[in-house]
């Protein structure tokens, strides 16, 4: 697992893990199973303060992509929630910042033209303010924000 | 009688600042060098920010091959643009310097030691330092070996100076090629190899560098020997002032070196950044080896069966 190489209790001054997976392996794993075992491994004196995770993703047929795996169904969506939940239970917890930024390929090209689902939204909630029937993260603890931005990208990269 | 330009009337000050609303667009910038001499210092001093001396790459008609020559042409062209104003140099933040052969022209081209001299040389401005290998039949360069590489070139005109380093797709970097940075502060290799042997005539008079950020790529084994993670009985990088690490966990098994880089590193670690996380059947198969076997499950993806 990423936390027998990172092992974050053994990384007492981390504050920021950011976490990038591009398009041409989309399709072997997400983002989120990768980081929800790297966070179950935060021992109680975590300092840590912000996620960030950046996704490529395109929706085309040609990719062998559809748009399940990013959506509030995908079971990683609960793998995150879990991981979020045991780090923010730990006693080291102020505050966390999570960011997922999704980033979608190829915008001026036809295959921009299958509508994802809530593609152009930008969820964005912090405890209480929670629509939990759109926003897959159940926020146990006071202090978490989140954000979850999409962006198009024209050219590809 | 003629009527006055807006330009004319302006204070050079205010036409700078609207000229720095196009910082990130290349074209405008270029647009108002062809536009007005007015517009023509500022935008050469974003546009040049970044400079980049490749190799020029031409076709050989009879051999139906691509041929690599030094890049001759770029730095004369540069050379020329700096003889109009010799204080572009001071502007450039990046420099990315790309080899195809044996690197001689970085030692023995006087217009390009001529430019190298009228860098910024203080410590928040000074470039980045980008050196690239690339040889279109061998997937490393040998890295410069000349004694005039190091006396005329790197001793003199970047190791006392850089903060950040790049070097990519080198084979048999001098340790002494860090060693000799005392202002080092962020260092990225990708694809290179390590000659621990070579010091590179590095001397401890102005103080080992304290990396502080530090990222890898396909060269697991080099990480051993920059930080003398295996043998610190040779000369090596101290990798207790790292304060930030980026790396790859995909292909080439780049991770086999981190356990023992989180040893040495992982209580004053503050960022980690994790980029292109990979899990391909391939990579599976790999993890038979013992060696290995920490890769498997270190992916432990959900298989998406697409």
């Amino acid at each position: 697992m990423l936390s027998t190489f990172f092992n974050l209790s053994k990384l007492p001054a981390l504050k920021t893990i950011h976490i990038d997976c591009s398009l041409y392996n989309v399709r072997n794993v997400h983002p989120f199973d990768g980081l929800s075992d790297l966070l179950s491994s935060a021992g109680r004196s975590t300092r840590l303060e912000k996620i960030v995770i950046a996704m490529t993703i395109d929706p085309s047929p040609d990719l062998g992509l559809d748009h399940e795996w990013w959506d509030a169904k995908d079971p990683g969506w609960a793998l995150l929630d879990n991981a979020l939940n045991h780090l923010t239970t730990l006693s080291g917890f102020r505050k966390l910042n999570v960011q997922v930024h999704f980033m979608k390929l190829y915008g001026g090209t036809s295959e921009a033209k299958v509508p994802p689902t809530r593609w152009g939204d930008q969820w964005e909630a912090e405890v209480g303010t929670l629509d939990r029937d759109r926003f897959p993260i159940s926020f146990r603890n006071p202090g978490v924000y989140f954000a979850c931005t999409f962006e198009v990208l024209e050219d590809g990269y | 009688m003629p009527r006055k330009s807006l330009v004319d009337v302006l204070f050079q000050e205010i036409i700078d600042e609207i000229i720095d609303y196009f910082e990130d667009d290349k074209e405008s910038l270029i647009s108002c060098t062809r536009t007005c001499l007015a517009f023509l210092p500022r935008a050469q001093s974003h546009i040049f920010r970044y400079v980049s001396i490749t190799t020029h790459r031409l076709e050989d008609p009879d051999e139906s091959e691509e041929l690599i020559t030094i890049p001759t042409r770029r730095i004369e062209t540069l050379s020329d643009i700096v003889k109009k104003r010799p204080t572009l140099p001071r502007n450039f933040r990046i420099l990315n310097l790309e080899i195809s052969d044996d690197g001689a022209w970085l030692s023995q081209d006087i217009k390009f030691t001529s430019i190298m001299t009228l860098l910024d040389r203080s410590k928040e401005r000074f470039p980045a330092i980008s050196i690239t290998g690339e040889n279109l039949d061998m997937p490393y360069v040998l890295f410069p070996n000349q004694p005039e590489f190091r006396t005329s070139f790197w001793k003199p005109l970047v190791a006392p100076f850089v903060t950040k380093l790049v070097l990519e797709n080198f084979e048999d970097i001098p340790i002494g090629i860090f060693l000799t940075c005392p202002l080092l502060r962020s260092l990225k290799v990708d694809f290179i190899s390590i000659d621990t042997n070579n010091t590179f005539g590095a001397s401890q008079e102005g103080g080992l560098p304290q990396l502080e950020t530090f990222e890898f790529h396909h060269c697991s084994e080099a990480v051993d020997d920059i930080f003398g993670l295996v043998n610190s009985d040779k000369p090596h990088l101290n990798p207790g002032f790292l304060r930030s690490l980026e790396l790859s966990p995909h292909g080439g098994n780049p991770l086999s070196c981190s356990p023992r880089l989180m040893a040495a590193a992982g209580r004053s670690l503050e960022n980690l950044v994790i980029d292109d996380i990979e899990c391909k059947e391939s990579h599976s198969l790999a993890c038979e080896s013992p060696n290995l076997l920490p890769l498997q499950v270190a992916l432990c993806c959900r298989p998406f069966s697409i």
